[in-house]
Protein backbone atom coordinates (compact mmCIF):
# COMPACT_ATOMS: atom_id res chain seq x y z
CA UNK A 1 0.00 0.00 0.00
CA UNK A 2 1.68 3.47 -1.17
CA UNK A 3 1.08 6.41 1.14
CA UNK A 4 2.67 9.11 -0.97
CA UNK A 5 2.06 12.39 0.87
CA UNK A 6 -0.46 14.28 -1.33
CA UNK A 7 -0.38 18.08 -2.19
CA UNK A 8 -2.03 20.47 -1.40
CA UNK A 9 -5.56 21.24 -3.15
CA UNK A 10 -5.46 23.42 -6.06
CA UNK A 11 -8.07 25.84 -6.14
CA UNK A 12 -9.78 24.43 -9.66
CA UNK A 13 -10.44 21.57 -7.95
CA UNK A 14 -11.84 22.69 -5.02
CA UNK A 15 -14.02 24.88 -6.90
CA UNK A 16 -14.88 22.01 -9.33
CA UNK A 17 -15.65 20.09 -6.15
CA UNK A 18 -17.93 22.75 -5.13
CA UNK A 19 -20.43 22.59 -8.12
CA UNK A 20 -20.41 18.93 -8.03
CA UNK A 21 -20.87 18.52 -4.96
CA UNK A 22 -24.26 21.57 -5.39
CA UNK A 23 -25.16 19.14 -8.17
CA UNK A 24 -25.91 17.10 -6.04
CA UNK A 25 -27.71 18.83 -3.06
CA UNK A 26 -31.03 16.77 -3.62
CA UNK A 27 -28.95 13.92 -1.87
CA UNK A 28 -28.58 12.86 1.36
CA UNK A 29 -26.00 15.36 2.45
CA UNK A 30 -23.74 11.79 4.40
CA UNK A 31 -24.28 10.39 0.95
CA UNK A 32 -23.11 13.05 -0.61
CA UNK A 33 -19.99 13.53 2.04
CA UNK A 34 -19.03 10.18 1.65
CA UNK A 35 -18.67 9.56 -2.46
CA UNK A 36 -17.08 12.68 -2.69
CA UNK A 37 -14.41 12.09 0.57
CA UNK A 38 -10.98 12.15 -0.49
CA UNK A 39 -11.71 13.37 -4.03
CA UNK A 40 -9.86 16.47 -3.11
CA UNK A 41 -6.70 14.56 -2.93
CA UNK A 42 -7.66 11.80 -5.79
CA UNK A 43 -8.53 15.28 -8.33
CA UNK A 44 -5.43 17.23 -7.61
CA UNK A 45 -3.29 14.06 -8.43
CA UNK A 46 -5.39 14.12 -11.98
CA UNK A 47 -4.82 17.68 -12.71
CA UNK A 48 -1.21 17.35 -11.95
CA UNK A 49 -0.81 13.96 -14.40
CA UNK A 50 -3.65 15.67 -17.12
CA UNK A 51 -3.97 18.99 -16.48
CA UNK A 52 -6.72 21.02 -15.29
CA UNK A 53 -8.80 20.16 -18.64
CA UNK A 54 -9.18 16.89 -17.41
CA UNK A 55 -11.37 17.94 -14.74
CA UNK A 56 -14.61 18.51 -17.27
CA UNK A 57 -17.81 19.57 -16.59
CA UNK A 58 -19.11 19.53 -13.76
CA UNK A 59 -22.82 18.82 -14.34
CA UNK A 60 -21.80 15.49 -16.26
CA UNK A 61 -18.74 14.48 -13.49
CA UNK A 62 -21.38 14.77 -11.12
CA UNK A 63 -24.60 12.26 -13.61
CA UNK A 64 -21.92 9.94 -13.99
CA UNK A 65 -21.09 9.32 -10.39
CA UNK A 66 -24.62 9.59 -9.78
CA UNK A 67 -25.03 6.82 -12.26
CA UNK A 68 -22.57 4.65 -11.65
CA UNK A 69 -23.33 4.73 -7.86
CA UNK A 70 -27.01 3.79 -8.79
CA UNK A 71 -28.51 7.41 -7.25
CA UNK A 72 -30.92 8.62 -9.32
CA UNK A 73 -32.54 12.13 -9.22
CA UNK A 74 -34.78 12.79 -6.59
CA UNK A 75 -36.77 15.82 -7.22
CA UNK A 76 -36.04 17.15 -10.94
CA UNK A 77 -37.89 20.15 -10.64
CA UNK A 78 -37.15 21.16 -6.85
CA UNK A 79 -36.78 25.48 -6.47
CA UNK A 80 -33.23 25.85 -5.75
CA UNK A 81 -32.54 25.04 -9.44
CA UNK A 82 -34.28 27.67 -10.70
CA UNK A 83 -31.92 30.04 -12.77
CA UNK A 84 -32.01 32.72 -10.70
CA UNK A 85 -30.91 30.73 -8.24
CA UNK A 86 -28.27 29.26 -10.11
CA UNK A 87 -26.64 32.22 -11.68
CA UNK A 88 -26.69 33.54 -8.12
CA UNK A 89 -25.32 30.15 -6.43
CA UNK A 90 -22.46 30.91 -9.54
CA UNK A 91 -22.01 34.23 -8.25
CA UNK A 92 -21.78 33.09 -4.78
CA UNK A 93 -19.15 30.16 -5.57
CA UNK A 94 -17.25 32.28 -8.05
CA UNK A 95 -16.59 34.94 -4.90
CA UNK A 96 -15.99 31.63 -2.65
CA UNK A 97 -13.09 30.23 -4.86
CA UNK A 98 -11.50 33.74 -5.30
CA UNK A 99 -11.66 33.96 -0.94
CA UNK A 100 -10.47 30.47 -1.11
CA UNK A 101 -7.58 31.31 -3.07
CA UNK A 102 -6.49 34.46 -1.07
CA UNK A 103 -6.41 32.35 1.74
CA UNK A 104 -4.51 30.21 -0.19
CA UNK A 105 -1.88 32.32 -0.85
CA UNK A 106 -1.16 33.48 3.02
CA UNK A 107 1.63 31.85 5.26
CA UNK A 108 0.95 28.35 6.37
CA UNK A 109 1.27 29.68 10.24
CA UNK A 110 -1.51 32.05 9.97
CA UNK A 111 -4.39 29.30 9.49
CA UNK A 112 -4.35 28.33 12.70
CA UNK A 113 -5.01 32.06 13.93
CA UNK A 114 -7.84 31.80 10.97
CA UNK A 115 -9.17 28.82 12.21
CA UNK A 116 -9.48 30.45 15.46
CA UNK A 117 -11.16 33.45 14.43
CA UNK A 118 -14.17 31.77 12.94
CA UNK A 119 -15.78 30.33 16.54
CA UNK A 120 -15.24 34.10 17.67
CA UNK A 121 -16.84 35.39 15.01
CA UNK A 122 -19.53 32.91 15.51
CA UNK A 123 -19.94 34.49 19.18
CA UNK A 124 -19.48 37.83 18.20
CA UNK A 125 -22.12 37.72 15.73
CA UNK A 126 -24.24 36.51 18.57
CA UNK A 127 -23.67 38.91 20.74
CA UNK A 128 -24.42 41.63 18.34
CA UNK A 129 -27.57 40.16 17.47
CA UNK A 130 -28.64 40.26 20.78
CA UNK A 131 -27.42 43.89 21.47
CA UNK A 132 -29.48 45.18 18.24
CA UNK A 133 -32.60 43.32 19.27
CA UNK A 134 -32.05 44.61 22.41
CA UNK A 135 -32.08 48.36 21.15
CA UNK A 136 -34.93 47.43 18.19
CA UNK A 137 -37.19 46.77 21.61
CA UNK A 138 -36.14 49.49 23.51
CA UNK A 139 -36.81 51.62 20.49
CA UNK A 140 -40.37 50.17 19.69
CA UNK A 141 -41.31 49.83 23.35
CA UNK A 142 -39.30 52.74 24.97
CA UNK A 143 -39.14 50.40 28.05
CA UNK A 144 -36.09 49.29 29.49
CA UNK A 145 -32.73 49.56 27.65
CA UNK A 146 -30.57 52.82 27.48
CA UNK A 147 -29.03 52.38 24.48
CA UNK A 148 -30.16 55.27 22.70
CA UNK A 149 -30.66 57.15 25.91
CA UNK A 150 -26.50 58.26 26.71
CA UNK A 151 -25.32 56.55 23.92
CA UNK A 152 -23.93 54.07 26.39
CA UNK A 153 -23.64 50.43 25.70
CA UNK A 154 -23.00 47.88 28.18
CA UNK A 155 -21.91 44.54 27.19
CA UNK A 156 -25.04 43.02 27.56
CA UNK A 157 -28.15 44.99 27.58
CA UNK A 158 -29.76 45.37 31.11
CA UNK A 159 -31.95 42.37 31.28
CA UNK A 160 -29.58 40.66 34.03
CA UNK A 161 -30.23 36.79 34.04
CA UNK A 162 -32.42 36.64 30.73
CA UNK A 163 -29.43 38.72 28.57
CA UNK A 164 -27.25 35.62 29.73
CA UNK A 165 -29.64 33.11 28.72
CA UNK A 166 -30.33 34.79 25.39
CA UNK A 167 -26.84 35.79 24.95
CA UNK A 168 -26.18 31.57 24.94
CA UNK A 169 -29.27 30.37 23.01
CA UNK A 170 -28.00 33.23 20.45
CA UNK A 171 -24.13 31.27 20.68
CA UNK A 172 -25.46 28.34 20.18
CA UNK A 173 -27.99 28.96 17.04
CA UNK A 174 -25.05 31.23 15.81
CA UNK A 175 -21.99 28.70 16.12
CA UNK A 176 -24.77 25.77 14.53
CA UNK A 177 -25.33 27.77 11.56
CA UNK A 178 -21.51 28.86 11.32
CA UNK A 179 -20.87 24.74 10.92
CA UNK A 180 -23.82 24.08 8.50
CA UNK A 181 -25.69 21.86 10.97
CA UNK A 182 -28.30 24.24 11.79
CA UNK A 183 -30.60 26.67 8.95
CA UNK A 184 -29.65 26.72 6.19
CA UNK A 185 -27.75 23.42 6.88
CA UNK A 186 -25.67 21.23 4.19
CA UNK A 187 -28.14 22.01 1.16
CA UNK A 188 -27.77 25.92 1.20
CA UNK A 189 -30.19 26.95 -1.72
CA UNK A 190 -29.66 30.33 -3.52
CA UNK A 191 -31.95 32.28 -1.09
CA UNK A 192 -30.70 31.43 2.17
CA UNK A 193 -27.67 31.79 1.03
CA UNK A 194 -28.15 35.65 0.35
CA UNK A 195 -30.04 35.62 3.49
CA UNK A 196 -26.82 34.38 5.71
CA UNK A 197 -24.96 36.68 3.41
CA UNK A 198 -27.28 39.57 4.57
CA UNK A 199 -26.87 38.89 8.00
CA UNK A 200 -23.07 38.26 8.11
CA UNK A 201 -23.05 41.74 6.49
CA UNK A 202 -24.93 43.57 8.85
CA UNK A 203 -22.89 41.82 11.99
CA UNK A 204 -19.74 43.20 10.14
CA UNK A 205 -20.50 46.57 10.51
CA UNK A 206 -22.27 46.48 13.90
CA UNK A 207 -20.03 44.51 15.96
CA UNK A 208 -16.88 47.18 15.62
CA UNK A 209 -20.04 49.82 16.14
CA UNK A 210 -21.06 47.84 19.40
CA UNK A 211 -17.25 47.47 20.47
CA UNK A 212 -16.81 51.18 19.57
CA UNK A 213 -19.81 52.45 21.91
CA UNK A 214 -19.19 50.19 24.41
CA UNK A 215 -15.21 51.17 24.75
CA UNK A 216 -16.47 54.52 24.74
CA UNK A 217 -18.90 54.37 27.39
CA UNK A 218 -15.50 53.07 29.71
CA UNK A 219 -13.17 55.33 29.45
CA UNK A 220 -15.85 58.21 29.48
CA UNK A 221 -15.24 57.76 32.76
CA UNK A 222 -11.71 58.87 33.34
CA UNK A 223 -12.13 61.82 30.61
CA UNK A 224 -11.37 64.36 32.83
CA UNK A 225 -8.38 62.41 34.56
CA UNK A 226 -6.37 63.54 31.19
CA UNK A 227 -7.36 67.60 30.68
CA UNK A 228 -5.90 68.32 34.22
CA UNK A 229 -7.19 70.26 36.94
CA UNK A 230 -7.64 73.25 35.08
CA UNK A 231 -9.07 72.13 32.25
CA UNK A 232 -11.58 69.98 33.62
CA UNK A 233 -12.50 72.46 36.17
CA UNK A 234 -13.37 74.80 33.21
CA UNK A 235 -14.68 72.40 30.87
CA UNK A 236 -16.99 71.53 33.97
CA UNK A 237 -17.93 74.94 34.06
CA UNK A 238 -18.51 75.76 30.73
CA UNK A 239 -20.71 72.69 30.55
CA UNK A 240 -22.28 73.89 34.25
CA UNK A 241 -23.06 77.11 31.83
CA UNK A 242 -24.69 76.21 28.99
CA UNK A 243 -27.42 73.81 29.60
CA UNK A 244 -30.22 72.83 26.49
CA UNK A 245 -29.42 70.82 23.58
CA UNK A 246 -26.07 71.51 22.80
CA UNK A 247 -25.47 70.00 25.87
CA UNK A 248 -26.34 66.43 24.09
CA UNK A 249 -23.35 66.23 22.40
CA UNK A 250 -21.41 66.52 25.43
CA UNK A 251 -23.73 63.49 26.78
CA UNK A 252 -23.52 61.62 24.01
CA UNK A 253 -19.60 61.70 24.57
CA UNK A 254 -20.01 60.84 27.99
CA UNK A 255 -19.24 63.93 29.71
CA UNK A 256 -20.50 64.33 33.33
CA UNK A 257 -21.48 61.28 36.22
CA UNK A 258 -23.33 58.75 35.99
CA UNK A 259 -24.42 56.06 38.63
CA UNK A 260 -24.61 52.51 37.87
CA UNK A 261 -25.47 53.61 33.94
CA UNK A 262 -27.75 56.44 34.73
CA UNK A 263 -27.04 59.42 33.88
CA UNK A 264 -26.84 61.89 36.99
CA UNK A 265 -28.20 65.54 36.90
CA UNK A 266 -27.50 66.71 40.32
CA UNK A 267 -26.31 65.58 43.33
CA UNK A 268 -28.57 65.57 46.58
CA UNK A 269 -26.13 65.10 49.66
CA UNK A 270 -26.99 63.77 53.15
CA UNK A 271 -24.56 63.66 56.39
CA UNK A 272 -24.15 60.99 58.88
CA UNK A 273 -27.24 61.51 60.75
CA UNK A 274 -29.18 61.02 57.52
CA UNK A 275 -30.28 64.63 57.33
CA UNK A 276 -30.01 67.01 53.73
CA UNK A 277 -27.11 68.59 53.26
CA UNK A 278 -27.21 72.06 51.18
CA UNK A 279 -23.82 73.46 49.60
CA UNK A 280 -21.55 70.66 49.09
CA UNK A 281 -18.49 71.01 47.10
CA UNK A 282 -17.22 67.92 45.55
CA UNK A 283 -14.46 66.48 44.42
CA UNK A 284 -12.49 63.03 42.99
CA UNK A 285 -9.70 61.18 44.12
CA UNK A 286 -7.13 63.39 42.19
CA UNK A 287 -8.63 66.45 43.41
CA UNK A 288 -10.47 67.89 40.14
CA UNK A 289 -13.71 69.12 40.77
CA UNK A 290 -16.98 66.41 40.35
CA UNK A 291 -19.46 68.27 37.96
CA UNK A 292 -22.27 67.22 36.61
CA UNK A 293 -22.74 68.20 32.74
CA UNK A 294 -26.05 69.63 31.99
CA UNK A 295 -28.60 69.03 29.38
CA UNK A 296 -31.46 67.99 28.46
CA UNK A 297 -33.91 66.88 31.42
CA UNK A 298 -37.93 65.96 31.78
CA UNK A 299 -39.23 69.26 32.75
CA UNK A 300 -41.13 67.92 35.58
CA UNK A 301 -40.66 64.60 36.50
CA UNK A 302 -42.90 63.14 38.38
CA UNK A 303 -42.49 60.51 40.98
CA UNK A 304 -43.63 57.50 38.31
CA UNK A 305 -41.17 54.73 38.51
CA UNK A 306 -39.52 55.44 41.71
CA UNK A 307 -37.49 52.86 43.18
CA UNK A 308 -37.31 53.63 46.91
CA UNK A 309 -35.48 51.60 49.24
CA UNK A 310 -37.73 50.57 51.82
CA UNK A 311 -37.93 52.88 55.31
CA UNK A 312 -36.53 55.41 53.64
CA UNK A 313 -39.28 58.61 53.44
CA UNK A 314 -39.85 60.47 50.31
CA UNK A 315 -40.50 64.04 49.92
CA UNK A 316 -43.89 64.19 47.94
CA UNK A 317 -43.15 65.23 43.75
CA UNK A 318 -39.70 64.13 44.14
CA UNK A 319 -37.65 62.67 41.28
CA UNK A 320 -35.76 59.50 42.26
CA UNK A 321 -35.24 57.10 39.81
CA UNK A 322 -37.96 58.28 36.91
CA UNK A 323 -37.06 57.92 33.47
CA UNK A 324 -38.25 60.50 31.00
CA UNK A 325 -40.25 59.58 27.69
CA UNK A 326 -41.38 63.38 26.52
CA UNK A 327 -38.02 64.65 24.90
CA UNK A 328 -40.46 66.98 23.09
CA UNK A 329 -41.15 68.89 25.82
CA UNK A 330 -37.78 70.50 25.32
CA UNK A 331 -38.71 72.74 22.50
CA UNK A 332 -41.03 74.52 24.75
CA UNK A 333 -38.95 75.06 28.21
CA UNK A 334 -35.36 74.03 28.63
CA UNK A 335 -34.17 73.48 32.57
CA UNK A 336 -31.22 75.61 33.30
CA UNK A 337 -28.21 75.19 35.45
CA UNK A 338 -27.49 78.20 37.93
CA UNK A 339 -23.70 77.33 39.46
CA UNK A 340 -22.87 78.57 42.83
CA UNK A 341 -19.91 81.13 43.24
CA UNK A 342 -17.18 81.52 45.37
CA UNK A 343 -17.44 85.70 44.86
CA UNK A 344 -15.05 85.68 42.33
CA UNK A 345 -16.17 82.78 39.63
CA UNK A 346 -19.06 80.38 39.38
CA UNK A 347 -18.13 76.69 40.80
CA UNK A 348 -19.55 74.00 39.24
CA UNK A 349 -18.93 71.30 41.77
CA UNK A 350 -21.27 72.50 44.23
CA UNK A 351 -24.24 70.50 45.27
CA UNK A 352 -27.04 70.39 45.07
CA UNK A 353 -26.82 72.68 41.65
CA UNK A 354 -29.92 75.02 41.47
CA UNK A 355 -31.75 75.14 38.06
CA UNK A 356 -34.59 76.13 36.58
CA UNK A 357 -37.20 75.92 33.58
CA UNK A 358 -36.89 78.90 30.95
CA UNK A 359 -37.64 79.54 27.58
CA UNK A 360 -33.72 80.57 26.92
CA UNK A 361 -31.20 77.72 26.81
CA UNK A 362 -28.59 80.15 28.57
CA UNK A 363 -28.34 81.33 32.32
CA UNK A 364 -30.09 84.77 32.57
CA UNK A 365 -28.60 87.51 34.49
CA UNK A 366 -31.78 88.40 36.65
CA UNK A 367 -32.87 85.25 37.12
CA UNK A 368 -32.22 85.30 41.07
CA UNK A 369 -34.37 88.60 41.38
CA UNK A 370 -37.05 87.00 38.50
CA UNK A 371 -40.60 85.64 40.22
CA UNK A 372 -39.29 82.68 39.12
CA UNK A 373 -35.68 81.70 40.86
CA UNK A 374 -33.54 79.15 40.62
CA UNK A 375 -33.81 76.27 42.67
CA UNK A 376 -31.90 73.47 43.78
CA UNK A 377 -34.90 71.32 44.12
CA UNK A 378 -36.70 69.16 46.25
CA UNK A 379 -34.53 66.76 47.69
CA UNK A 380 -35.43 62.84 46.77
CA UNK A 381 -35.14 62.04 50.26
CA UNK A 382 -36.63 63.82 52.98
CA UNK A 383 -33.75 61.71 55.32
CA UNK A 384 -32.19 58.60 54.97
CA UNK A 385 -31.17 56.14 57.92
CA UNK A 386 -27.81 57.39 60.04
CA UNK A 387 -24.94 55.67 59.58
CA UNK A 388 -21.53 55.18 61.13
CA UNK A 389 -18.27 53.42 60.95
CA UNK A 390 -16.45 52.25 63.85
CA UNK A 391 -12.90 54.91 64.70
CA UNK A 392 -14.36 57.52 62.29
CA UNK A 393 -16.16 60.80 63.45
CA UNK A 394 -18.79 62.01 60.81
CA UNK A 395 -18.73 65.77 60.38
CA UNK A 396 -21.64 68.04 62.55
CA UNK A 397 -24.18 69.35 60.37
CA UNK A 398 -24.79 72.69 60.01
CA UNK A 399 -27.97 73.94 61.64
CA UNK A 400 -28.05 76.79 58.49
CA UNK A 401 -29.36 73.86 56.24
CA UNK A 402 -32.87 73.68 55.25
CA UNK A 403 -34.27 70.67 54.12
CA UNK A 404 -36.12 72.18 50.65
CA UNK A 405 -33.38 74.55 50.68
CA UNK A 406 -35.20 76.84 48.48
CA UNK A 407 -33.17 79.78 47.22
CA UNK A 408 -30.40 79.20 49.62
CA UNK A 409 -27.82 78.48 47.24
CA UNK A 410 -27.41 82.04 46.80
CA UNK B 1 -17.91 0.25 -31.22
CA UNK B 2 -18.97 2.50 -28.81
CA UNK B 3 -17.15 0.24 -25.69
CA UNK B 4 -18.99 2.79 -23.10
CA UNK B 5 -21.88 0.52 -22.60
CA UNK B 6 -19.82 -2.58 -22.23
CA UNK B 7 -17.71 -0.98 -20.07
CA UNK B 8 -20.42 -0.63 -17.84
CA UNK B 9 -21.16 -4.11 -17.76
CA UNK B 10 -17.88 -5.20 -16.33
CA UNK B 11 -16.97 -2.33 -14.27
CA UNK B 12 -17.97 -3.95 -10.73
CA UNK B 13 -15.81 -6.92 -12.03
CA UNK B 14 -12.78 -5.21 -12.98
CA UNK B 15 -13.35 -2.55 -10.12
CA UNK B 16 -13.21 -5.46 -7.86
CA UNK B 17 -9.94 -7.23 -9.55
CA UNK B 18 -7.97 -4.21 -9.06
CA UNK B 19 -8.18 -3.89 -5.38
CA UNK B 20 -8.15 -7.57 -4.73
CA UNK B 21 -4.18 -7.81 -4.24
CA UNK B 22 -3.98 -4.82 -2.77
CA UNK B 23 -5.73 -1.57 -0.95
CA UNK B 24 -5.80 1.03 -3.36
CA UNK B 25 -7.25 4.88 -3.59
CA UNK B 26 -9.72 6.30 -5.81
CA UNK B 27 -7.58 7.67 -8.68
CA UNK B 28 -4.92 4.67 -8.27
CA UNK B 29 -7.51 2.89 -9.53
CA UNK B 30 -8.26 4.58 -12.15
CA UNK B 31 -5.12 4.32 -13.48
CA UNK B 32 -4.51 0.85 -12.90
CA UNK B 33 -7.75 0.38 -15.35
CA UNK B 34 -6.48 2.63 -17.31
CA UNK B 35 -2.90 1.29 -17.70
CA UNK B 36 -4.74 -2.01 -18.48
CA UNK B 37 -6.36 -1.11 -21.53
CA UNK B 38 -9.73 0.40 -20.44
CA UNK B 39 -8.51 3.82 -21.24
CA UNK B 40 -12.15 5.47 -21.85
CA UNK B 41 -13.09 4.91 -18.50
CA UNK B 42 -14.79 7.45 -16.66
CA UNK B 43 -13.07 8.78 -13.07
CA UNK B 44 -16.67 9.60 -12.03
CA UNK B 45 -17.96 5.82 -12.94
CA UNK B 46 -14.88 4.28 -11.42
CA UNK B 47 -15.49 6.58 -7.92
CA UNK B 48 -19.90 6.06 -8.07
CA UNK B 49 -18.65 2.30 -8.57
CA UNK B 50 -16.63 2.47 -5.79
CA UNK B 51 -19.61 3.74 -3.55
CA UNK B 52 -21.52 1.37 -4.36
CA UNK B 53 -19.87 -1.67 -4.27
CA UNK B 54 -18.94 -0.05 -0.37
CA UNK B 55 -22.57 0.23 0.04
CA UNK B 56 -23.39 -3.56 -0.83
CA UNK B 57 -20.51 -4.52 1.26
CA UNK B 58 -18.37 -6.11 -1.21
CA UNK B 59 -15.29 -2.86 -0.54
CA UNK B 60 -14.23 -1.61 2.86
CA UNK B 61 -12.83 2.55 2.86
CA UNK B 62 -10.38 4.04 5.29
CA UNK B 63 -9.18 7.28 5.34
CA UNK B 64 -5.07 8.15 5.56
CA UNK B 65 -4.03 11.58 6.55
CA UNK B 66 -1.21 13.53 5.01
CA UNK B 67 0.71 16.07 6.56
CA UNK B 68 1.05 18.18 3.25
CA UNK B 69 -2.41 17.98 1.69
CA UNK B 70 -5.88 16.69 1.79
CA UNK B 71 -6.35 12.71 3.06
CA UNK B 72 -7.13 9.95 0.21
CA UNK B 73 -9.49 7.65 1.08
CA UNK B 74 -8.36 3.55 0.46
CA UNK B 75 -10.62 0.83 -0.65
CA UNK B 76 -9.86 -2.80 0.38
CA UNK B 77 -11.45 -5.65 -0.52
CA UNK B 78 -13.86 -7.27 1.76
CA UNK B 79 -14.58 -11.43 2.03
CA UNK B 80 -17.92 -10.44 0.73
CA UNK B 81 -16.07 -8.64 -2.18
CA UNK B 82 -13.95 -11.58 -2.94
CA UNK B 83 -17.29 -14.20 -3.73
CA UNK B 84 -18.63 -11.49 -5.52
CA UNK B 85 -15.53 -11.02 -7.80
CA UNK B 86 -14.88 -15.15 -7.70
CA UNK B 87 -18.82 -15.22 -9.13
CA UNK B 88 -18.51 -12.76 -11.45
CA UNK B 89 -15.08 -13.75 -12.85
CA UNK B 90 -16.79 -17.16 -13.58
CA UNK B 91 -19.79 -15.69 -14.90
CA UNK B 92 -17.35 -13.11 -16.93
CA UNK B 93 -15.44 -16.17 -18.44
CA UNK B 94 -18.49 -18.25 -19.74
CA UNK B 95 -19.87 -15.13 -21.31
CA UNK B 96 -17.07 -13.66 -22.79
CA UNK B 97 -16.26 -17.64 -24.12
CA UNK B 98 -20.03 -18.04 -25.49
CA UNK B 99 -19.56 -14.50 -27.05
CA UNK B 100 -16.25 -15.23 -28.64
CA UNK B 101 -17.15 -18.57 -29.61
CA UNK B 102 -20.37 -17.04 -31.57
CA UNK B 103 -18.54 -14.50 -33.14
CA UNK B 104 -15.98 -16.92 -34.28
CA UNK B 105 -18.73 -19.13 -35.85
CA UNK B 106 -20.14 -16.38 -37.31
CA UNK B 107 -17.06 -15.64 -39.24
CA UNK B 108 -15.96 -18.60 -40.27
CA UNK B 109 -19.45 -18.97 -41.77
CA UNK B 110 -18.73 -15.27 -43.25
CA UNK B 111 -15.54 -16.63 -44.71
CA UNK B 112 -16.86 -20.03 -45.78
CA UNK B 113 -19.86 -18.28 -47.50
Amino acid sequence: MSTTETSPVAPEVRLFLARVRHELVDLDPDEVTEMTDGLEADLTELVADRGPSALGSPAEYAEELRAAAGLEVRSPGRPGRRPVGESVDGLLDAVRHRADGVLARLPRDTRPLLTWLRPLWWVARAWAAIQLGAATFSAMTGVGYYFFEGGRIEPLPAMSAWSWALLAAAVVISVQVGRGRLWPGGRRGAAARVVLLVLNGVAIVAVPYLVVLMASADSGYDRGQDIGYDAGYHAGYRDGQSGGPDDQSGIFDQAGVYSDGHWVSNIYAYDASGKPLTGVQLFDQMGKPISVVRGPECPDGGPANSVVPQGWSVVAGADVDSTCSDYTALESDARVSYPWTNGAAQVGNVYPLATRLQESFLPQVDAFASSTPPTIGPFPLASVPPVSLPGITPSVQRPAATPDGATKGR
Amino acid sequence: MDTTQLLKGVLDLTVLAVVESEDAYGYDIVRRLRDGGLSDVGDASVYGTLRRLYSAGALTSYVVPSESGPHRKYYGITPAGRAQLKQQRDDWTAFSTTVTTILTKQSFQGVSA
